[in-house]
This record gives C-alpha cells, structure tokens and sequence, in this order.
C-alpha cells in the first residue's frame, strides 16, 4: 500500500497474511518440512547467489529499462460494451500463435431466458463471431462475457505445479516456463476458469501471457489493442493516475467466481449473476 | 482336523514350476508379449505425435492413463498392506498368502507410476521433477509416497524371501549365481533367524502408514484442486478402502488361477478364500458406506457446479457406468459373498471379477466426469478413448501378468520355509491359542456362580 | 546394539545420495532460478523477446497517411486498421514492405461487428443483411447475398453513407445511432 494509487479489492501479500489462505497455508506447511531441500536451493542458486549472477541473469529483462518490480497489471472488461465481434480472439491467436481450436481468451454468449434455460455459448471461442440464434425461448437479456487468465493473485494453477513451471512475475502475470514445464496438466484442470490448455505441438501448458513482449515494451495486449468498442482495458496498479484504476476504484465492478478466493486481477464492469 | 504328518517333498509341488517349464509357458508369454507390443507400439505412436493421437483434449486432459495409475496403485494396496496386517495380527491362515500379496505390490507399483510418464505431454522433462521438485504440490508427494512405498514393499517382499532364496541357492542347478546373491548367506541359524523375524516384523509396520499415505496422497492429487466433486474431504480414506477393496479382489484372482495352474489346491484351499470372502465383503460394506456419504453430502449441498457433475453420473452420459460400478461393486459382491458356505472359491471369484472391474470403472467416474463438466457454463467436455489408450491399457495389463509369470518361474510364488515353520509351530499355536484364555491355574471358585442373564 | 553399523551404512548411502542432489542441481538449475521465486527468472525475459506481431494503428499511418486521416474521420475511427487487415508483422519489417497485406472484403469481415444479434448492446449499429440488401432492392429475397455486398456502396474506412437513407424500420435507426466511443 505504498503507492497512492487506488488499489480496491485487491489485497497486496501483506492482507493476505490476516486473510484466511489456505494456500499460504500450504505453502507455508511445505517450506515448513522441506526446509533443509529450500535452503540448499536458494543457497545455491537463489536469493544467496553471487551479485554478479544476479545481474547477469536479469539484464535480459533490464536492458530494455524494463522492471518488473514497478508494474502490477490489472485488467477490465466492460460487458456492457462488448459486441462478440471476436477480433481480440482472432488478434490473440495472430499475436501469439495460438493453435486452432485452443484460445488464450475466448467470448462467451449468455442469452437469457425466463424459463432459465441454457443457453451459453460460446462457437470456436467466439474466434469467428456469433450467428443469430433461433432459441424458441423467451430471450429477456443476452450478453457476451469475454474471458482471458484472471492472474490470480493467489492462483491455484501456480500452487500445484510440481516444477516450478507456472509461476506469478513480479508484476503479476502467470506465466509458463516453457522451457521446465513436463506437461503433466495439473494445473489445466486446477484452474477454476478453463484459461489453460495443454498446447497439441509443443505438448506443454500453454496460455495467456497478457502479452508479455508488448506489454514490457509499453504496448497494450493484442486483444485490448483489437477490441473497436474498448470493452478491453489494461492498467497498471502501480502507476499514479492509472484509468484502469481509477474505474475500478469508483465503479461497480465485480470479478468471476470471487468465493473461490483466487485473487483475480480481471475486473468486469456489468457483471451478471449468471456468469460463470 | 488331524495334521498330517510332515514330510519334506511335500512342498516339492511349489519348487516345481521353478525347476520345470511346459509349453504352455511359452504360449501365454507369447500372447502377453504380443499385448505388451501394441501397448509399445502405441506408446511409440503417442510419443511421436503426442498426447493428441489419444482421446485427451479440452477439457478432459486425464482420461485412461489416470485412471489406470489410481487403479494400478489401489490394486497394489493388496498386497503388502494386507500381508503386513496378517502378519502383525499372527493371522495363521495367511501363510501360504502373504507372498502373492506381497509379488502384486511391486509390480504393479511400478506399472501404475509408469501411467503417469505416460500421461505426460513432454516424458522427456521427467527429471524435472526431481531437479525442480516442489513440495507444495500434490504431486510431488505422489512421488515422494510411491517411491517410498515401491522401496519399502521390494524390500517387504525379499525380506521373507531369503531364507526360500537360500533353499534355490542349495537345490536349484539353474541360476545359482543369481540366487547366492540375493541369499546374502543364509544359513538359517538361529541368530539369523532372530535377525529376519526381528527384520519382517519392522518392515510390516513400517509398510502400513506407507501404504496408507500413498493412496491418501493419490486422493490428494484429485481433492486439492477446487474442482466439483473432488474437492472432498474424504477422498483420502475413501480411496485408501477403496484400494484395499480392489486390492483383495485382485489377490484372489491371482491366488485362483495360480492355484490352478501350478496345482496348488493342497496349499490354497477353500479356507484361504473364505477368510479373504470375509475380507471382501467386509470391504464391501466400508466402500459402499463411504460411496453413499461422499455423494450424499454432494447432493445435499447442492451446490450448482457440484450438481452437474453429479447429475452426469447418476443420470447423464457417465450414468451406464456409475450404475454398472454399483452392480459390481455392491450388488453382485453382496448377493454372491453373502451365502458362501458351498462354492466359497466359485462365489469369491465371481466377486473378485466383478469388483476389479467395477473399481476401474470408479476411478474412471472419479475423474472423467468433473474434468468433461468445468465450472464453465458451455462446452460440457467429452473422452472417447482412441486405439492408442486401449492399446497401452491392454499392454498395462499384458506386462502386469508377465512380470507376475516370470516371478513364479524364478522364485516360489508360495514361502517354502513359512509353510514349514507353520507346520513345525504348531505346538507353539497350541499354547499361544491357550495363552488367550482364562489361565486355568487358578484355583477353582469356592462356589458356583449363578449366572443371570 | 550389536546391528547399528547396518544403521549408519544405510544412513550413509542416503547422505551419498542427498550429495549426489545437491552437486547435481547445482549444474542443472540455472542461476536465475529463485531470484525472484520458485522459478526460473531468465523466463519472463525469454516471453519478452518473442516478437511483437501488431504494430497498432499509428504504425500503419507512417505509409498510408491518407487512408488513416480517412478513417480518423469516419465512424470506424476506433477500429484498429490490423483488426479486418492482418498483423503488421506479415506485412512489413522496420519500416519496409515484406508481403502484399491481405485485403478481405467479404460481408463475413462485416458481419463480425454488424451482424444484427440479441447479445450485441443496442447501440452498436447493426442489421441482418439479407433483410437490409432486400429493403434497398440490391438483390431479391430469393438471391444469394454476394460476397463483398458491403463494400460495393459502403466505404471501409468510412463506412457513412453520404445521404443516410430515410428512417425505414429496425435497420436505419440502427444505422442512426453513432458508434460506442
């Protein structure tokens, strides 16, 4: 809570230690009984390791003025505005070679009907938009949900990875270490919101990296940078003044299953109860 | 019962399918090969084009492989952890037992891991695992459990064996080297006997709370994700009953047909499997229990996600095999071990099959229906296995007979020298069997007590 | 106890072992793992090089400066140009042209924002295209739509008509409404 910036809902690790985690917990429990393991890892190659190693390791990073250490990223989607057009899932896979049939974000149609059907879809991930659908059912609202990873704060796929493979950057993007994950799918089905896939080439996990090589260069994420009607937007927590922020500090904004406790960074603005 | 007296070539019966080899043998490891062929070749085939040539895809990504490790592992459950019950409870009728318990154990723990690195999109990281290894994922105490347990039951299993190694060692012309080995010297006096006893006793209670832990953390792997219906807080003991009940059911089989093949009636008699019927059914009951409550507790919470999943069992798509898994797991073990007296091998067979193949189809239930029904609200996921999973399944099983054969080839599937000390103690039973009633040197009640019931 | 030297070759072996790990990981594991946490740090840099495909808007308008003022006028001002093209990436290289950029000029390109949809927000103009060709008499209901209807009388980077056409039912008032900013 050092910057001025607005941070709402949003608990930084130090809320989280007087939140109940049970993953903290975990965590905890496990660095508990494997200290020994820990300490010799760390000793060796981590926090203890030479200075010049350090520097050596992240220059890649730092060379391009880039610290991940000042950036937190947030994310919002505004239902209201969004039209199912598809060109953020059709930008996504051009941006990050996304293989057919498998999407980093996806749109989800939900038509609601008085007698509650269901009625959600969602056609090769809204990739090559909707067809008007005849339902025979009373249609009271429709509206489309785009999805993408929520880099969750306190993320279940990061939790289970047996590699270290899936891990939170400082600037708090899940990524995937391509080059150490063995593919196992854990964390696929860990995650309460479908945002991983197992990629059919290189038979790793794969997803949504909010576009890490733009967004260290300064650039928007593909899909934000598609979207014709800014129903996405992309902020920094930790820049004064952000609008992402700012919207989610003075609008009423809600995130997708908030009883799982996962900490997602996505925020939706017209968020409906039948969302899931 | 009158013992028969003791002679020594009795027990030639067991010595003897390690001594002679009929055509017979070649027949069935060629058909097993044959199995164990396509399983590599479609394994080789999955390696080459990967996991996409088999029927996993999104959302289900655990299909038979899975399923395959949770069952291999519970059948493993057998084994040593009903052996070192029987043992640590002096069980007498477990003798002839114990070491087929044991045999299936090891095996078959090595097949069951061997579905995970088949599971895996890149096999070729696996050693990340122990590089990268991080504790507080629960699949690295599956690693951590299975490979203790593996350690454990290999030793659990030599252990008994040396001093039946020792009689190869000193009777057998073939393989002498390989025997002297492995019979570290045993010369069967008396002190290395105190040492083995002492020795089999540590590592049969050592044994259970690794084989507890291991199907626990199985359970694990599932019910620590938020995921509906494996989110349970009893799936750790449930799949612990659950695998003993697979376990004992597999064990009997073996025990039938290795019964009929090596002749072997006069050491596996009906007794033997009326003891592990009362096992069974017992087993039975403890899974049904434990079934009924975890998806009780479901229902009643009814919760949205939870429901899905639920309805696709009961009713939905998964509904043919939850319900075939209930006839085979409850109905038939129940209608056929209930009333045994007459047919007991016939009966316990029949529930044996049965139960194998319906605690297959649970752990299939347990994983494919909550992975095909995310918490999403579109794309219900479906699993059609292709040749490829069949293929490897099949080959699974091929190579979990095969190493279970050439185990009766090279040592004898029955302990020669427990049957003998068996035979030898049972004076020793006499008065251990006395030692659990009243002493009877106490003087004699002054006066008859009435006795009011 | 007379059996304890068994203990310590047992112990011994697992401390050979445990050595064995500890040597082991210390040529295996990069130097960036753990910097920043359990993973190995060099990654997030390994994600930042991949190359960057879309350029944005601006980066197209350093060419083709006047079909951008055109589109800076028109209602499509905030749609980005790689959107119903390509990425930037497949069409030029630092400022030269590597490839002919794709031109699609389906009615399939169109429809992705404009086909007429109960879940789209009221204000996005939209209509159904057969019911739209057939009102201004361009086909008959029994004609196929042809393909690039659209562009025939609209422009793409300006899509208003000169003359927006007299309010006849659903498919003008949608067309009334100016486009979400």
């Amino acid at each position: 809570m050092q910057t001025q910036s607005p941070r709402p809902n949003n608990p930084s690790p130090e809320d989280a230690r007087a939140d109940v985690c049970r993953r903290d917990f975990v965590r905890q429990a496990a660095a508990a009984m494997s200290g020994v393991a820990i300490v010799v890892i760390m000793g060796e190659s981590g926090a203890g390791a030479s200075e010049e190693q350090a520097v050596g390791a992240a220059s890649a990073t730092r060379s391009s003025a880039y610290d991940p250490t000042k950036h937190r990223y947030i994310y919002l989607i505004d239902i209201t505005k969004c039209i199912g057009c598809g060109a953020c899932v059709r930008a996504c896979e051009a941006e990050n070679n996304v293989p057919p049939h498998y999407f980093r974000t996806w749109i989800e149609r939900y038509m609601v009907s008085r007698t509650g059907a269901d009625l959600t879809d969602s056609p090769n991930g809204g990739r090559d938009g909707f067809e008007p659908r005849v339902t025979g059912e009373d249609i009271t609202k429709a509206f489309f949900v785009p999805k993408l990873c929520n880099h969750c704060s306190y993320s279940p796929c990061v939790q289970l990875c047996p590699v270290g493979a899936s891990y939170r950057s400082p600037d708090g993007v899940i990524l995937v270490d391509e080059k150490r994950c063995i593919g196992c799918g854990y964390c696929v089905q860990a995650c309460p919101y479908g945002s991983r896939f197992l990629h059919p080439e290189t038979h790793i996990a794969s997803k949504c990296t909010l576009c890490y090589h733009r967004i260290t260069k300064g650039l928007k994420p593909a899909c934000v940078e598609a979207c014709p009607v800014e129903a996405r937007k992309f902020g920094d927590a930790e820049k004064v003044g952000d609008e992402v922020s700012e919207l989610i500090a003075t609008k009423a904004v809600g995130i997708l299953k908030p009883e799982l406790h996962t900490g997602a960074n996505c925020y939706y603005v017209g968020l409906s109860q039948e969302v899931r | 019962m009158r013992p028969r007296p003791y002679r020594d070539d009795m027990d030639a019966v067991l010595m003897e399918p390690i001594v002679t080899t009929s055509g017979r043998f070649y027949v069935v490891v060629a058909i097993l090969l044959s199995f164990i062929l396509w399983g590599m070749f479609a394994y080789s085939y999955q390696f080459r084009h990967g996991l996409g040539a088999t029927g996993l895809n999104e959302p289900v990504s655990w299909g038979f492989y899975v399923t395959n490790f949770v069952f291999f592992i519970g059948i493993s459950h057998a084994g040593t952890l009903i052996s070192a019950i029987l043992r640590i409870c002096n069980a007498e009728w477990r003798r002839p037992v114990t070491r087929m318990a044991e045999v299936i154990t090891v095996m078959v723990l090595a097949i069951g891991a061997g579905n995970i690195l088949v599971d895996l999109g890149r096999p070729d990281r696996l050693l990340n695992v122990i590089w990268y290894g991080r504790y507080q994922s629960p699949l690295l105490w599956d690693a951590t459990s299975i490979s203790a347990y593996f350690t454990a039951s290999t030793v659990y299993l030599w252990l008994p064996m040396i001093p039946d190694i020792a009689i190869l060692r000193d009777n057998v012309k073939k393989r002498r080297w390989f025997y002297r080995i492995l019979a570290i010297g045993w010369q069967g006096t008396e002190k290395q006997k105190k040492v083995l006893q002492r020795g089999i006793t540590i590592m049969s209670v050592l044994v259970i709370p690794i084989a507890v832990s291991v199907h626990t953390v199985v359970s694990f792997v599932f019910s620590m994700t938020l995921q509906p219906m494996w989110h349970s807080t009893i799936f750790g003991p449930y799949f612990v009953v659950g695998a003993i009940f697979s376990g004992i059911a597999a064990l009997i089989i073996a025990m039938l047909i290795i019964r009929k093949v090596y002749h072997l009636e006069g050491f596996l008699k009906p007794v033997h499997f009326h003891n592990l019927g009362t096992l069974l059914l017992a087993m039975t009951l403890i899974w049904t229990y434990f079934t009924f409550a975890e998806y009780l507790t479901g229902f009643y919470g009814n919760e949205p996600e939870e429901m899905k999943v639920f309805w696709s069992k009961f009713n939905g798509p998964y509904a043919p095999y939850f319900w075939a898994m209930v006839v085979c797991n409850f109905v038939i073990p129940i209608g056929v071990l209930s009333y045994r007296r007459k047919h007991t091998i016939e009966r316990t067979l029949i529930a044996s099959i049965f139960i194998c193949i319906g605690m297959w189809l649970e752990r299939f239930i347990i994983v494919v229906p909550t992975l095909a029904n995310p918490r999403l609200d579109y794309g219900v996921g479906e699993y059609l296995p292709t040749w490829v999973e069949w293929g490897e399944t099949a080959g699974c099983f091929a190579l979990f007979i095969l190493f279970y054969v050439l185990f009766t080839k090279i040592f004898p599937i029955i302990s020669i020298w427990e049957i003998r000390e068996g035979r030898e103690g049972l004076h020793e039973l006499n008065q251990r069997v006395r030692g659990y009633l009243p002493d009877e040197v106490e003087p004699p009640l002054a006066q008859p007590v009435s006795l009011k019931i | 106890m007379e059996h304890t030297k068994h203990l310590w070759r047992v112990l011994f072996i697992l401390l050979l072992v445990a050595v064995a790990v500890v040597v082991g990981r210390h040529f295996v594991i990069p130097p960036s793992f753990g910097l920043q946490g359990f993973y190995r740090y060099d990654s997030l840099a390994e994600y930042a090089a991949k190359p960057v495909m879309h350029g944005g808007s601006a980066s197209c308008a350093a060419c083709h400066q006047d079909i951008a003022q055109q589109r800076e006028q028109g209602k499509h001002q905030t749609v980005s140009c790689e959107v119903c093209h390509a990425p930037l990436a497949l069409h030029a290289k630092e400022g030269a042209k590597t490839a002919d950029m794709p031109l699609n000029r389906s009615v399939g390109l169109c429809a992705y924002c404009h086909q007429a949809l109960k879940a789209r927000p009221a204000t996005m103009p939209q209509i159904d295209l057969r019911e739209h060709l057939t009102k201004l008499e361009v086909i008959t209901a029994k004609d196929d739509i042809p393909e690039g209807a659209c562009v025939t009388c609209h422009d793409v980077h300006n899509p208003a008509m000169e003359q927006e056409s007299p309010p006849e039912g659903n498919v003008s008032d949608a067309n009334a409404v100016p486009a979400t900013q």
